[in-house]
Protein backbone atom coordinates (compact mmCIF):
# COMPACT_ATOMS: atom_id res chain seq x y z
CA UNK A 1 0.00 0.00 0.00
CA UNK A 2 1.47 3.51 -1.24
CA UNK A 3 1.91 5.85 2.17
CA UNK A 4 1.47 8.92 0.24
CA UNK A 5 -1.57 7.67 -1.22
CA UNK A 6 -3.05 6.42 2.44
CA UNK A 7 -1.78 9.39 3.93
CA UNK A 8 -3.96 11.95 1.29
CA UNK A 9 -7.24 9.71 1.58
CA UNK A 10 -6.94 10.14 5.18
CA UNK A 11 -6.29 13.72 5.05
CA UNK A 12 -9.15 13.62 2.67
CA UNK A 13 -11.11 12.41 5.04
CA UNK A 14 -10.68 14.48 7.60
CA UNK A 15 -13.75 16.22 9.79
CA UNK A 16 -16.21 13.89 7.93
CA UNK A 17 -18.55 11.90 9.64
CA UNK A 18 -17.57 8.55 11.32
CA UNK A 19 -20.07 6.58 9.94
CA UNK A 20 -19.62 2.96 9.11
CA UNK A 21 -20.71 3.98 5.28
CA UNK A 22 -18.10 6.15 4.83
CA UNK A 23 -15.35 4.04 6.38
CA UNK A 24 -16.38 1.52 3.96
CA UNK A 25 -16.23 4.26 0.97
CA UNK A 26 -12.84 4.76 2.58
CA UNK A 27 -11.90 1.32 2.23
CA UNK A 28 -13.11 0.78 -1.41
CA UNK A 29 -11.14 4.31 -2.58
CA UNK A 30 -8.06 2.85 -1.19
CA UNK A 31 -8.30 -0.46 -2.54
CA UNK A 32 -8.86 0.99 -6.46
CA UNK A 33 -6.47 3.95 -6.42
CA UNK A 34 -3.86 1.31 -4.63
CA UNK A 35 -4.55 -0.98 -8.03
CA UNK A 36 -4.66 2.39 -10.41
CA UNK A 37 -1.26 2.93 -9.18
CA UNK A 38 0.31 -0.39 -9.52
CA UNK A 39 -1.22 -0.13 -13.21
CA UNK A 40 0.38 2.42 -14.35
CA UNK A 41 3.42 1.54 -12.91
CA UNK A 42 3.52 -1.70 -14.58
CA UNK A 43 2.84 0.51 -17.89
CA UNK A 44 5.78 2.26 -17.35
CA UNK A 45 4.92 5.49 -15.37
CA UNK A 46 7.08 7.00 -12.73
CA UNK A 47 6.28 6.97 -9.23
CA UNK A 48 5.44 10.37 -9.45
CA UNK A 49 3.36 10.52 -12.46
CA UNK A 50 1.28 7.55 -11.24
CA UNK A 51 0.42 9.36 -8.10
CA UNK A 52 -0.53 12.62 -9.77
CA UNK A 53 -2.75 10.62 -11.73
CA UNK A 54 -4.05 8.53 -8.92
CA UNK A 55 -5.33 11.66 -6.82
CA UNK A 56 -6.25 13.79 -9.99
CA UNK A 57 -8.97 11.18 -10.80
CA UNK A 58 -10.67 10.89 -7.45
CA UNK A 59 -12.92 13.57 -7.58
CA UNK A 60 -15.37 15.14 -5.89
CA UNK A 61 -15.76 12.03 -2.97
CA UNK A 62 -16.60 14.34 0.18
CA UNK A 63 -19.99 14.67 -1.30
CA UNK A 64 -20.73 11.19 -1.33
CA UNK A 65 -20.18 11.13 2.55
CA UNK A 66 -23.37 12.67 3.55
CA UNK A 67 -22.09 15.68 5.18
CA UNK A 68 -23.57 17.82 6.93
CA UNK A 69 -24.52 21.24 5.84
CA UNK A 70 -23.27 23.79 7.84
CA UNK A 71 -26.61 26.15 9.21
CA UNK A 72 -26.02 29.62 9.72
CA UNK A 73 -26.41 30.17 13.64
CA UNK A 74 -27.97 33.04 13.68
CA UNK A 75 -30.83 31.97 11.57
CA UNK A 76 -31.00 28.73 13.76
CA UNK A 77 -31.21 30.61 17.20
CA UNK A 78 -33.98 33.37 16.12
CA UNK A 79 -35.82 30.35 15.16
CA UNK A 80 -35.60 28.87 18.21
CA UNK A 81 -36.52 31.79 19.75
CA UNK A 82 -39.63 32.13 17.51
CA UNK A 83 -40.35 28.27 18.53
CA UNK A 84 -40.16 29.39 22.34
CA UNK A 85 -42.17 32.50 22.31
CA UNK A 86 -44.89 30.88 20.25
CA UNK A 87 -45.11 27.84 22.04
CA UNK A 88 -45.27 29.64 26.04
CA UNK A 89 -47.96 32.12 24.07
CA UNK A 90 -49.79 28.49 22.75
CA UNK A 91 -49.65 27.33 26.49
CA UNK A 92 -50.97 30.39 27.85
CA UNK A 93 -53.96 30.50 25.41
CA UNK A 94 -55.24 27.27 25.99
CA UNK A 95 -54.82 27.91 30.06
CA UNK A 96 -56.91 30.72 29.13
CA UNK A 97 -59.68 29.00 27.60
CA UNK A 98 -61.34 28.54 30.31
CA UNK A 99 -61.73 31.95 31.01
CA UNK A 100 -64.69 32.34 28.27
CA UNK A 101 -65.99 29.16 29.29
CA UNK A 102 -66.68 30.14 32.86
CA UNK A 103 -67.95 33.93 31.93
CA UNK A 104 -69.94 33.22 29.02
CA UNK A 105 -71.90 30.62 30.94
CA UNK A 106 -71.76 33.15 34.02
CA UNK A 107 -73.78 35.66 31.39
CA UNK A 108 -75.62 33.35 28.67
CA UNK A 109 -76.52 30.01 30.35
CA UNK A 110 -80.40 29.52 30.77
CA UNK A 111 -81.05 31.74 27.38
CA UNK A 112 -80.82 31.09 23.81
CA UNK A 113 -77.73 31.95 23.60
CA UNK A 114 -76.01 29.24 25.33
CA UNK A 115 -74.86 27.75 22.05
CA UNK A 116 -72.06 30.61 22.49
CA UNK A 117 -70.53 28.78 25.38
CA UNK A 118 -69.03 26.07 23.84
CA UNK A 119 -68.22 27.45 20.81
CA UNK A 120 -66.22 30.39 21.69
CA UNK A 121 -64.53 27.43 24.36
CA UNK A 122 -63.62 25.55 21.45
CA UNK A 123 -62.44 27.84 19.08
CA UNK A 124 -59.93 29.29 21.70
CA UNK A 125 -58.79 26.08 22.37
CA UNK A 126 -58.25 25.56 18.67
CA UNK A 127 -56.37 28.16 18.32
CA UNK A 128 -54.24 27.77 21.40
CA UNK A 129 -53.61 23.97 20.25
CA UNK A 130 -53.04 24.98 16.98
CA UNK A 131 -49.80 27.45 17.66
CA UNK A 132 -48.38 24.58 19.83
CA UNK A 133 -48.74 22.60 17.25
CA UNK A 134 -46.91 25.05 14.87
CA UNK A 135 -44.40 25.76 17.44
CA UNK A 136 -43.38 22.65 17.31
CA UNK A 137 -42.99 22.40 13.46
CA UNK A 138 -40.09 25.66 13.91
CA UNK A 139 -37.72 23.87 16.14
CA UNK A 140 -35.01 23.76 14.38
CA UNK A 141 -32.82 21.14 13.56
CA UNK A 142 -29.71 20.52 15.73
CA UNK A 143 -28.54 17.52 14.44
CA UNK A 144 -28.80 15.80 11.15
CA UNK A 145 -27.83 12.05 10.76
CA UNK A 146 -24.98 11.36 8.47
CA UNK A 147 -25.79 8.00 7.28
CA UNK A 148 -28.27 5.23 8.32
CA UNK A 149 -26.30 3.14 10.66
CA UNK A 150 -27.97 2.60 14.29
CA UNK A 151 -25.29 4.94 15.46
CA UNK A 152 -26.44 7.83 13.54
CA UNK A 153 -29.94 7.38 14.86
CA UNK A 154 -29.18 7.10 18.48
CA UNK A 155 -27.35 10.53 18.34
CA UNK A 156 -29.92 11.78 16.53
CA UNK A 157 -32.45 10.99 19.01
CA UNK A 158 -30.39 11.82 22.30
CA UNK A 159 -30.07 15.46 20.50
CA UNK A 160 -33.64 16.03 20.80
CA UNK A 161 -34.60 16.64 17.73
CA UNK A 162 -35.94 13.27 16.02
CA UNK A 163 -39.02 14.62 13.78
CA UNK A 164 -41.05 11.44 15.37
CA UNK A 165 -40.24 12.12 18.70
CA UNK A 166 -41.07 16.24 18.20
CA UNK A 167 -44.29 15.11 16.23
CA UNK A 168 -44.78 12.80 18.75
CA UNK A 169 -45.09 14.62 21.59
CA UNK A 170 -47.12 17.38 19.55
CA UNK A 171 -49.87 14.96 18.62
CA UNK A 172 -49.60 13.90 21.86
CA UNK A 173 -50.53 17.02 23.89
CA UNK A 174 -52.80 17.83 21.65
CA UNK A 175 -54.62 14.68 22.12
CA UNK A 176 -54.76 14.89 25.98
CA UNK A 177 -56.17 18.66 26.00
CA UNK A 178 -58.44 18.12 23.83
CA UNK A 179 -59.84 15.03 26.12
CA UNK A 180 -59.86 17.38 29.03
CA UNK A 181 -61.68 19.67 27.20
CA UNK A 182 -64.13 17.98 25.97
CA UNK A 183 -64.41 15.98 29.44
CA UNK A 184 -64.69 19.74 31.07
CA UNK A 185 -66.96 20.98 28.13
CA UNK A 186 -69.40 18.32 28.39
CA UNK A 187 -69.31 18.11 31.76
CA UNK A 188 -70.25 21.73 32.47
CA UNK A 189 -72.65 22.30 29.79
CA UNK A 190 -75.12 18.89 31.22
CA UNK A 191 -73.68 18.34 34.43
CA UNK A 192 -73.19 14.43 33.58
CA UNK A 193 -69.66 13.83 34.85
CA UNK A 194 -70.55 10.56 35.40
CA UNK A 195 -70.04 8.45 32.32
CA UNK A 196 -68.06 10.98 30.78
CA UNK A 197 -64.88 9.83 32.23
CA UNK A 198 -65.40 7.17 30.04
CA UNK A 199 -63.67 9.93 28.02
CA UNK A 200 -60.27 9.37 28.91
CA UNK A 201 -59.96 5.50 28.55
CA UNK A 202 -61.25 6.63 25.09
CA UNK A 203 -58.16 8.94 24.84
CA UNK A 204 -55.69 6.11 26.24
CA UNK A 205 -56.99 3.95 23.74
CA UNK A 206 -56.68 6.27 20.91
CA UNK A 207 -52.80 7.05 22.05
CA UNK A 208 -51.80 3.52 21.98
CA UNK A 209 -53.30 3.42 18.67
CA UNK A 210 -51.07 6.75 17.55
CA UNK A 211 -48.52 5.13 19.11
CA UNK A 212 -48.48 2.42 16.76
CA UNK A 213 -49.02 4.79 14.06
CA UNK A 214 -46.12 6.69 14.71
CA UNK A 215 -43.36 3.81 15.17
CA UNK A 216 -44.66 2.45 12.07
CA UNK A 217 -43.88 4.27 8.74
CA UNK A 218 -46.02 2.38 6.91
CA UNK A 219 -49.19 3.72 8.21
CA UNK A 220 -51.48 2.67 6.55
CA UNK A 221 -51.74 -0.57 8.03
CA UNK A 222 -51.95 0.44 11.64
CA UNK A 223 -54.69 2.76 11.12
CA UNK A 224 -56.91 0.34 10.04
CA UNK A 225 -56.08 -1.25 13.08
CA UNK A 226 -56.54 1.46 14.97
CA UNK A 227 -59.81 2.40 13.53
CA UNK A 228 -60.92 -1.17 14.43
CA UNK A 229 -60.35 -1.35 18.20
CA UNK A 230 -61.53 2.68 18.65
CA UNK A 231 -65.37 1.36 17.32
CA UNK A 232 -65.04 -1.77 19.12
CA UNK A 233 -64.33 0.55 22.27
CA UNK A 234 -66.91 2.84 21.55
CA UNK A 235 -69.54 0.07 20.47
CA UNK A 236 -68.82 -1.36 23.54
CA UNK A 237 -69.03 1.54 25.85
CA UNK A 238 -72.25 2.52 24.09
CA UNK A 239 -73.96 -0.63 23.93
CA UNK A 240 -73.39 -1.53 27.52
CA UNK A 241 -74.65 1.68 28.52
CA UNK A 242 -77.69 1.11 26.20
CA UNK A 243 -78.58 -1.93 27.59
CA UNK A 244 -76.47 -2.11 30.74
CA UNK A 245 -75.38 -5.72 29.32
CA UNK A 246 -71.91 -5.55 30.11
CA UNK A 247 -71.55 -9.50 30.51
CA UNK A 248 -71.13 -10.21 27.56
CA UNK A 249 -70.96 -7.02 25.32
CA UNK A 250 -67.51 -7.71 25.69
CA UNK A 251 -68.08 -10.08 22.99
CA UNK A 252 -67.26 -7.28 20.81
CA UNK A 253 -63.82 -7.10 21.26
CA UNK A 254 -63.78 -10.81 19.95
CA UNK A 255 -65.00 -9.87 16.70
CA UNK A 256 -62.82 -7.02 16.66
CA UNK A 257 -59.69 -9.37 17.14
CA UNK A 258 -61.53 -11.21 14.09
CA UNK A 259 -61.90 -8.44 11.92
CA UNK A 260 -58.41 -7.43 12.65
CA UNK A 261 -57.11 -11.07 11.72
CA UNK A 262 -59.37 -11.39 8.20
CA UNK A 263 -57.37 -8.05 7.24
CA UNK A 264 -53.85 -9.18 8.05
CA UNK A 265 -54.54 -12.25 6.05
CA UNK A 266 -56.34 -9.93 2.96
CA UNK A 267 -52.87 -7.72 3.22
CA UNK A 268 -50.30 -11.13 3.60
CA UNK A 269 -52.23 -12.56 0.47
CA UNK A 270 -52.25 -9.29 -1.21
CA UNK A 271 -48.58 -8.83 -0.56
CA UNK A 272 -48.05 -12.36 -2.30
CA UNK A 273 -49.56 -11.05 -5.59
CA UNK B 1 -15.79 16.52 -27.51
CA UNK B 2 -16.90 18.24 -24.57
CA UNK B 3 -20.40 17.63 -25.62
CA UNK B 4 -19.92 14.14 -26.19
CA UNK B 5 -19.12 13.88 -22.59
CA UNK B 6 -21.71 15.34 -21.25
CA UNK B 7 -24.07 13.15 -23.07
CA UNK B 8 -22.23 10.15 -21.94
CA UNK B 9 -22.39 10.87 -18.26
CA UNK B 10 -25.96 10.84 -18.47
CA UNK B 11 -25.71 7.09 -19.21
CA UNK B 12 -22.73 6.16 -16.51
CA UNK B 13 -25.24 4.24 -15.03
CA UNK B 14 -26.28 1.84 -17.56
CA UNK B 15 -22.47 1.77 -18.83
CA UNK B 16 -22.06 0.34 -15.42
CA UNK B 17 -24.41 -2.06 -15.77
CA UNK B 18 -23.71 -3.58 -19.39
CA UNK B 19 -19.72 -3.90 -17.70
CA UNK B 20 -21.39 -5.83 -15.11
CA UNK B 21 -23.77 -7.88 -17.32
CA UNK B 22 -20.76 -10.28 -18.20
CA UNK B 23 -19.29 -10.72 -14.89
CA UNK B 24 -18.82 -9.43 -11.44
CA UNK B 25 -16.21 -6.61 -11.01
CA UNK B 26 -14.63 -3.99 -8.28
CA UNK B 27 -14.18 0.14 -9.10
CA UNK B 28 -11.10 0.18 -11.13
CA UNK B 29 -11.80 -2.60 -12.98
CA UNK B 30 -14.99 -1.06 -14.22
CA UNK B 31 -13.00 2.29 -14.54
CA UNK B 32 -9.72 0.97 -16.31
CA UNK B 33 -12.59 -1.18 -19.19
CA UNK B 34 -14.50 2.08 -19.96
CA UNK B 35 -11.46 4.22 -20.48
CA UNK B 36 -10.08 1.76 -22.27
CA UNK B 37 -13.48 1.28 -24.25
CA UNK B 38 -13.59 4.74 -25.37
CA UNK B 39 -9.60 5.14 -25.80
CA UNK B 40 -9.08 7.36 -22.99
CA UNK B 41 -11.63 9.79 -24.09
CA UNK B 42 -14.03 8.73 -21.27
CA UNK B 43 -12.59 8.68 -17.96
CA UNK B 44 -15.19 8.69 -14.04
CA UNK B 45 -13.88 10.35 -11.29
CA UNK B 46 -13.30 7.79 -8.36
CA UNK B 47 -16.33 9.90 -6.64
CA UNK B 48 -18.42 9.44 -9.76
CA UNK B 49 -18.13 6.07 -10.29
CA UNK B 50 -19.37 5.04 -6.44
CA UNK B 51 -21.86 7.57 -6.42
CA UNK B 52 -23.55 5.55 -9.80
CA UNK B 53 -22.38 1.92 -7.67
CA UNK B 54 -24.44 3.62 -4.80
CA UNK B 55 -27.69 4.69 -7.07
CA UNK B 56 -27.35 1.41 -8.59
CA UNK B 57 -27.55 -0.71 -5.19
CA UNK B 58 -30.36 1.29 -3.45
CA UNK B 59 -32.69 0.40 -6.53
CA UNK B 60 -31.67 -3.14 -6.69
CA UNK B 61 -29.93 -3.15 -9.78
CA UNK B 62 -26.42 -4.62 -8.70
CA UNK B 63 -25.56 -6.11 -5.20
CA UNK B 64 -22.45 -5.64 -3.23
CA UNK B 65 -19.69 -7.76 -1.68
CA UNK B 66 -16.10 -7.37 -0.24
CA UNK B 67 -13.69 -9.60 -1.74
CA UNK B 68 -11.12 -12.18 0.03
CA UNK B 69 -7.85 -9.91 -1.09
CA UNK B 70 -4.62 -11.35 -0.06
CA UNK B 71 -2.67 -8.62 1.03
CA UNK B 72 -3.65 -4.66 0.69
CA UNK B 73 -7.07 -3.39 0.90
CA UNK B 74 -10.34 -5.17 0.84
CA UNK B 75 -11.94 -4.66 -2.71
CA UNK B 76 -15.56 -4.16 -3.04
CA UNK B 77 -17.21 -6.17 -5.63
CA UNK B 78 -20.21 -5.79 -7.31
CA UNK B 79 -22.62 -8.29 -9.41
CA UNK B 80 -25.37 -7.16 -11.35
CA UNK B 81 -29.20 -8.78 -10.23
CA UNK B 82 -32.19 -9.55 -12.63
CA UNK B 83 -33.27 -6.42 -12.39
CA UNK B 84 -30.36 -5.13 -13.17
CA UNK B 85 -30.20 -6.84 -16.33
CA UNK B 86 -33.81 -6.21 -17.23
CA UNK B 87 -33.24 -2.17 -16.41
CA UNK B 88 -30.20 -2.33 -18.91
CA UNK B 89 -32.03 -3.85 -21.70
CA UNK B 90 -34.89 -0.54 -21.25
CA UNK B 91 -32.10 1.33 -20.76
CA UNK B 92 -30.52 0.06 -24.07
CA UNK B 93 -33.49 0.38 -25.88
CA UNK B 94 -35.09 3.61 -24.74
CA UNK B 95 -31.07 4.75 -25.91
CA UNK B 96 -31.55 3.26 -29.62
CA UNK B 97 -35.32 4.95 -29.71
CA UNK B 98 -33.41 8.28 -28.63
CA UNK B 99 -30.83 7.79 -30.78
CA UNK B 100 -32.86 7.09 -33.46
CA UNK B 101 -35.00 10.42 -33.29
CA UNK B 102 -32.22 12.86 -32.88
CA UNK B 103 -30.68 11.63 -35.62
CA UNK B 104 -34.04 12.28 -37.72
CA UNK B 105 -34.57 15.78 -35.57
CA UNK B 106 -31.05 17.01 -36.82
CA UNK B 107 -31.16 16.23 -40.11
CA UNK B 108 -30.60 19.00 -42.95
CA UNK B 109 -30.12 19.14 -46.77
CA UNK B 110 -28.10 21.65 -47.86
CA UNK B 111 -29.89 24.42 -50.10
CA UNK B 112 -33.27 23.87 -48.64
CA UNK B 113 -35.52 26.55 -47.46
CA UNK B 114 -33.92 29.38 -50.04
Amino acid sequence: MNDRIKEYVEKLFLGTPHTRQAADVKEELLANLQAKYEDMLNSGKSEDEAYTSVISGIGDIRSLLGETPVYNTEAVSSKRHTSSVLRAVAIMVLIFSIVPLIVLDALFSGTWLTFIIPISFLSVLAVGVGLLVLSFSLGPKKYVKGDDTFVEEYKEKVSGNDRNARLWSAISSTLWITVIALYLLIGLTTNIWHPTWLIFIVGALVQNMLRFLLKDPKGYKKLVNSTIWLTAAIFYLWFSFATLAWHWSWIIFIIAALVQQVIKLIDIWREEE
Amino acid sequence: MAIASDLIRGHTDTIILAHLYGSESYGYEVNKSIYDKSNGVFELKEATLYGAFRRLEETGCITSFWGDEATGARRRYYRITEKGRKQLNDSSAEWQDAKKLIDILIKYEEGEGQ
